[in-house]
């Protein structure tokens, strides 16, 4: 029988509604516990290798033989099988069709179908179903044609029946089909995933169809708190992240790789430094004051950050973003939860895979300082707007311009010198994955380099992880998953006395004036007071820190009765973070040989850290139904985590020399030894119930109750109630008739209350007596005497943070499941948020933590994906986009809180800045005189000067006339995703942008004028001159009327929104026959490339993520080109 | 048997930890409790350092315990004992009169003398039941409320109007 045709792969789980009638026996359906195999949207071909040496067996026997060795599923009733006869079969590395053949050969009462991975046993009926060879009536109307889907790629296996008979055929691999029907019989394509359609036989007998794949994701199984659900039954906001979008990029952690992937989800990411280079998170806006970073999970535990993981060894991300969704998780999820799944084996197929990629990174914006001729020009401008003498002659300026002498007249290329790291950056990741029925592991082993655009700069990660699943008996499956990170990482270190960072040397290096030579002749090194930056970066200062990371997790399944799951784990998290510092000493020397100053001290210091966490966890869940409609799922839970951290510190100084580091070989005078430890302890009780009814109409509560060793007794436990509730409209009878043009709708609901205490001190509620108030007692020998005391204000009484969420949300697939919307509207109310207002000097204590703030985000969120296909040329764009309102709501009565540019104040964004209104630039005395006064800013108010608004009309500037000026949150985020393919290239461009946000910069990174400490960007070049006039303020040193650090303004606050190519991608992958040759399965190389461009009205050369206001201490935000390597064995 | 076996590892485990009754009971690890304190004259000692620590922890860079010995030089310059000539360190305008509340040093002379106050205060509070000498325990009073008094005359002095 001609059915036999070749497995096509499915991306999708295919359940047989045709086949439910009682006692068909289902052999080893592998069940959904293992969540992530589902998930999986690149098909692995199931193993063709059958190997056969039976002789009069059962054939049921040879049944299990296929099935373990193919992975194909049969369908059979019992009854049936009584009608086989013993089979006899030799067979090596055959192909399924071929094993099936020969089964069947001789036999009389049984026949076979092949529908997707799954075999149909069925009796073979008097008369059998007709197909153009076994036909023996003479073809009274042979209709035929091609099945394809929406995409038009032919479908094979569609069953194609005339209706009402029991005629009937399959189509076979290329969709073709044939079939004996008379004028004006109806034809019913049936497939399983597709909508059926019936076609009426006209006159003509080629009859050609196109199927339309019911909404394709409903089905897919996304991961959400606790448990798994089908996506059409989804009633909360969950982002998907899948593996495809965070592969192949070269991000250096797994935060950066979210970036634009989920509307409502937003990264900021302020520098490229390798090691530090995480970005922060937050879901829905800026929910608090404190910590608003969203909890994180990596496989059913709570870990504190999700930087360990390797990207590579991920399968998918869930980010739960309404209250519904993240309720079970209560006191912890009011930032949203972000869930990451690992990727896990499947029964029966092995699967090796090698991916690398080699890169080489560079600084998306350096600040263009000027040369030193210009920066010498602007300094004599400056001096002489501040009442003092130029000091440069025009000869000493052309001495600058022409380079005559090099070391009195310098032209140092500071940046040049110091961004001279290689940028190196490679990625290796090797994993395997496979297993039986019974048993499924997966095991990768990951190294990343990165080499910074400054030298000494280093970070590198060693992952290995195992996860391994067993089904030890048919009702109970045990599961562990360990994984160890190792990450070191290295930057330098400045000398300068009493600030050591590597962030001091990043702003020498933007302070130290080009008219200061690198070197003299005699190769000292040049210096202003501060020193030399680049003596910092060559001595052998460092900062060494290694972190270790172990998580271990174990667990099991046990279903006693069936449809009840009791599931235990528990999880074991320690980390260790190890940072040696040491500072050399560093001898600076006048011009004349003759030393400059005394040198630093060296010294070294080291800190050691470690925590851990112990999360045992208890879960049942039972489902059932009532008729066949009505569907229910209770989820029961029990949680609790014990963290422990401890820390020891030792310093020693004045070694001998500077070239070892150990700290025995310091001095033990002046020597310091310190050590801390804290411990938190949560427990947790939670519950959730799902009811639908026909998969139309959809429920779900959820309740936690949790406790926290933060708060005092009695104010403990916190409760977080959640419902919500979804209709999926395109079920609904009445919506039939838009069925072709919207074939999914489902409206959803939710309302939520969630806590948060997260990023408190570990007892904030308890008054403590600290240690560490020491006293000397003087005289002519000294004596340190430690002394105790309370230096910080505590309130008895706080309690949890509590954040109540609405939501509402539409999903809907149009135009044959091409176009698909998710739109979600969400209001989101943080009370009680624990913060320490300034309170009265009078005090005399550090304010106290109270529940003292609300605030409030609500915001839009869209997602829109269209997908097709014009002949081979296949095409899917995804844009999303999320529109965030943030506004402090409420501030414990007090008035504004005013700190430097920014304040915080009732119905303004928690990010505000605050500062004058510019209008322009003086451009003549008159001007001054006319205008309100503006002696209060300074009494040297000249021509070049800002002009400040007087916004109370009192003729005075001062702070009355501030006003708020924007955020630095983001209003608006975006992103776009364009996915191309034809033949074997692909392309991905993913461009990511933000819009409704504002930022400064200042000092060092906007440029300052000076011969020594500050150096002018080629902005200054349009300073305001008498002989120049211009719109940009005149040259100055110390006068504060113009400097964005002393009188925030609008001139200085501007807009940082942008667009950024966040990633392109362009690779090719070999095609098959040529694949098999080298005997990969698949072969793919690609060229990946990170932050490629930006377009942004903002400074020029500094990214507009930068820090708010920063002065120039951070590490550039860098762009990577990489080009890569996929191979699967 | 297997699986019982598996189960009782994973029920042992949780109910060894599910039961103790005081879990959430967690006592700071670094910092004593009032009422642990104030057990013999060393706790005493202890305390009266801290007081004479001052507002070190917290206010200026320059702050050196009770009396700021920064403050005490540099207020020269507000009397015509001394002249500040480098404006950036914020003394010039209180020669010149035109000192204003929101220069940085004003903060300096206001908010540490009030956390000393407060340690004077707490001190105060506390020794009374403190078992130790008479002698000892007198000696130690007169310090502090001397270093309180001290307090409070600087801010007569400098700010006015705080005390009355």
């Amino acid at each position: 029988m001609r059915t036999a045709f070749k497995k096509q792969a499915r991306p999708k789980k295919v359940t047989h509604h045709l086949l439910s009638s009682k006692s068909w026996l289902i052999m080893r359906l592998t069940l959904i516990l293992m969540t992530a195999a589902c998930l999986q949207v690149t098909a692995k071909s199931v193993a063709q290798k059958i190997n056969l040496a039976d002789k009069n067996t059962p054939i049921e026997k040879v049944f299990n033989q296929i099935q373990q060795q193919s992975g194909y599923n049969f369908f059979y009733k019992q009854s049936a099988l009584r009608l086989a006869e013993p089979v006899t079969v030799y067979l090596k590395d055959g192909s399924i069709q071929t094993a099936l053949e020969l089964c069947f050969k001789n036999q009389p009462r049984l026949t076979y179908s092949l529908v997707d991975n799954v075999v149909i046993i069925k009796q073979k009926t008097t008369q059998p179903v007709s197909d153009e060879t076994a036909n023996e009536q003479a073809p009274q109307h042979e209709v035929h044609g091609i099945v394809r889907d929406s995409a038009g790629k032919p479908l094979g296996g569609v069953s194609v029946v005339v209706a009402g008979t029991k005629k009937g055929t399959l189509t076979n691999t290329v969709g073709e089909y044939s079939v004996n029907a008379d004028q004006g019989d109806v034809l019913e394509f049936n497939f399983v995933g597709y909508q059926t359609k019936r076609v009426a036989v006209t006159e003509s007998n080629e009859v050609d169809v196109q199927l339309n794949a019911l909404s394709t994701q409903l089905n897919d199984i996304v991961i959400v708190g606790y448990s798994t659900q089908k996506k059409g039954d989804l009633t909360g906001a969950v982002g998907i992240v899948n593996s495809e979008q965070l592969e192949n990029r070269p991000v250096t952690n797994t935060t950066n790789a979210l970036e634009g992937t989920v509307p409502g989800v937003t990264i900021v990411a302020t520098n490229g430094q390798p090691g530090y280079d995480a970005g922060t998170i937050k879901v829905r806006g800026i929910g608090t004051l404190n910590n608003s970073n969203p909890m994180i999970v990596v496989d059913g535990n709570i870990v504190s950050s999700m930087n360990d993981v390797d990207p590579n060894d991920i399968a998918t991300i869930s980010v739960l973003k309404d209250a519904a969704s993240s309720a079970i998780y209560g006191s912890r999820a009011a930032n949203g939860v972000v869930l990451i799944t690992t990727k896990k084996g499947k029964a029966g197929t092995t699967q090796i895979s090698y991916n690398d990629y080699f890169g080489k990174q560079k600084a998306t914006a350096l600040p263009d300082y000027v040369p030193s001729w210009q920066a010498a020009t602007l300094y004599n401008e400056a001096l002489e707007n501040e009442g003092h003498a130029a000091q440069y002659t025009d000869a000493q300026i052309d001495s600058f311009k022409l380079g005559t002498s090099p070391y009195n007249y310098p032209n140092t290329d500071w940046l040049g010198l110091f961004y001279s790291g290689s940028g190196f950056q490679q990625d290796h990741n090797l994993n395997m994955s496979g297993g039986t029925d019974k048993t499924q592991y997966f095991f990768s082993l990951g190294y990343f380099d990165e080499n910074g655009i400054v030298p000494k700069t280093n970070t590198q990660r060693y992952t290995t992880r195992l996860n391994l699943s067993s089904k030890v008996t048919n009702k109970l499956t045990v599961f562990g998953n360990l994984s160890y990170t190792y990450q070191p990482i290295m930057q330098p270190q400045s000398t300068y006395p009493g600030v050591a960072s590597f962030s001091q040397v990043i702003r020498q290096v933007n302070r130290i004036s080009n008219m200061i030579p690198y070197k003299y002749a005699n190769g000292d090194y040049g210096h202003i007071s501060d020193g030399n930056p680049m003596a910092m970066l060559n001595s052998s200062s460092y900062d060494n820190n290694e972190g270790y990371t172990f998580v271990g997790i174990a667990g099991a399944d046990w279903e006693p009765i069936s449809n009840l799951h009791i599931r235990p784990q528990i999880a074991w998290t320690q980390t260790t973070s190890d940072d040696r510092n040491f500072i050399a000493s560093v001898q600076y020397y006048n011009p004349d040989g003759t030393p400059a100053g005394q040198p630093n001290v060296n010294y070294a210091s080291e800190t050691y850290q470690q925590s851990t966490a112990f999360t045992p966890q208890l879960l049942a869940d039972y489902s059932w139904k009532i008729g066949e409609d009505n569907h229910f799922k209770v989820l029961g839970g029990y949680s609790q985590e014990i963290d422990n951290w401890h820390e020891l510190y030792g310093y020693r100084q004045n070694f001998l020399n500077n070239q070892l580091s150990v700290i025995n070989l310091g001095s033990p005078t002046g020597q310091v030894a310190n050590g801390d430890a804290n411990q938190l302890a949560l427990r947790s009780f939670f519950g959730r119930i799902n009811y639908d009814y026909k998969e139309k109409y959809l429920l779900e509560g959820n309740l936690r109750y949790d406790g926290s060793s933060r708060f005092a007794p009695g104010n403990r436990y916190g409760t977080y109630p959640s419902v919500s509730a979804g209709w999926r409209i395109s079920e609904e009878k009445f919506f039939e008739p838009l069925k072709n043009i919207v074939s999914n709708l489902k409206l959803r609901a939710s309302w939520g209350k969630l806590g948060n205490q997260s990023a408190l001190a570990n007892y904030p509620a308890i008054a403590v007596i600290n240690s560490g108030e020491n006293y000397v007692f003087g005289g002519t020998s000294p004596v340190a005497a430690p002394g105790i005391a309370q230096t910080q204000g505590v309130d008895p009484d706080i309690v949890w943070e509590s954040t109540t969420e609405s939501n509402i949300g539409l999903d809907a697939d149009f135009l044959r499941n091409t176009l698909s919307l998710t739109a979600d509207y969400f209001i989101k109310n943080t009370d009680h948020i624990l913060y320490g207002l300034p309170v009265a000097a009078t005090y005399g204590l550090n304010p106290p933590i109270e529940n003292e703030v609300s605030v409030r985000n609500q915001g839009l969120e869209v997602v829109l994906s269209y997908h097709n296909h014009v002949g081979n040329f296949t095409y899917i764009i995804t844009g999303n986009a999320s529109f965030i309102k943030n506004q402090i709501t409420n501030l414990a009565g007090q008035g504004d809180n005013i700190s430097g540019a920014t304040i915080q104040r009732v119905g303004l964004p928690i990010y505000s800045y605050y500062g004058y209104v510019a209008q322009g630039v003086f451009q003549s005395q008159s001007q001054i005189t006319s205008h309100a006064s503006q002696t209060g800013i300074s009494p040297n108010t000249a021509p070049g000067d800002l002009i400040y608004k007087d916004l109370n009309g009192d003729g005075v500037i001062d702070s009355h006339d501030k006003t708020y000026l924007g955020t630095n949150f983001p209003k608006v985020t975006y992103g776009l995703n364009i996915n191309l393919a034809y033949k074997g290239f692909d392309l991905t461009a993913f461009l990511q942008g933000t819009a409704g946000v504002k930022n400064y910069i200042s000092g060092e990174l906007l440029g300052q004028n000076s011969n020594t400490a500050g150096k002018p960007t080629s902005m200054l070049l349009s300073s305001w001159t008498a002989t120049n006039p211009s719109n940009f303020p005149r040259a100055w040193i110390n006068y504060t009327q113009n400097d964005p650090a002393d009188n925030p303004s609008s001139f200085w606050i501007r807009s940082a929104a942008y667009l950024r190519m966040k990633n392109l991608q362009l690779g090719y992958t070999l095609p098959d026959k040529w694949a098999k040759l080298i005997h990969f399965k698949k072969l793919r190389v690609y060229y990946s490339g990170q932050n490629l461009f930006t377009i942004t009205q903002f400074y020029k050369w500094a990214d507009p993520e930068v820090p708010s206001g920063t002065s120039g201490y951070d590490y550039p935000q860098v762009k990577i080109n990489t080009l890569g390597l996929n191979l699967t064995f | 048997m297997k699986r019982f076996f598996i189960l009782n590892i994973f029920a042992g485990a949780l109910l060894l930890t599910a039961c103790k009754k005081d879990f959430l009971d967690r006592q700071p690890l670094d910092g004593y409790s009032n009422s642990s304190l104030w057990t013999d004259s060393s706790d005493a000692a202890a305390a009266l350092n801290g007081v004479y620590n001052g507002a070190n922890g917290w206010a200026s860079d320059n702050a050196s315990g009770w009396a700021d010995g920064f403050l005490m030089n540099y207020m020269d310059c507000a009397s015509d004992n001394a002249y500040s000539q480098f404006y950036w360190e914020g003394f010039q305008d209180f020669g010149n009169g035109l000192v204003t509340p929101s220069d940085g040093n004003v903060d300096d002379l206001w908010s540490p003398a009030y956390t000393t106050i407060q340690k004077c205060n707490f001190f105060l509070q506390n020794i009374g039941i403190t078992p130790m000498g008479a002698a000892g325990k007198a000696s130690m009073i007169a310090q502090v409320r001397f270093i309180r008094a001290y307090q409070y005359f600087m801010l007569a002095a400098i700010v006015w109007r705080c005390c009355f």
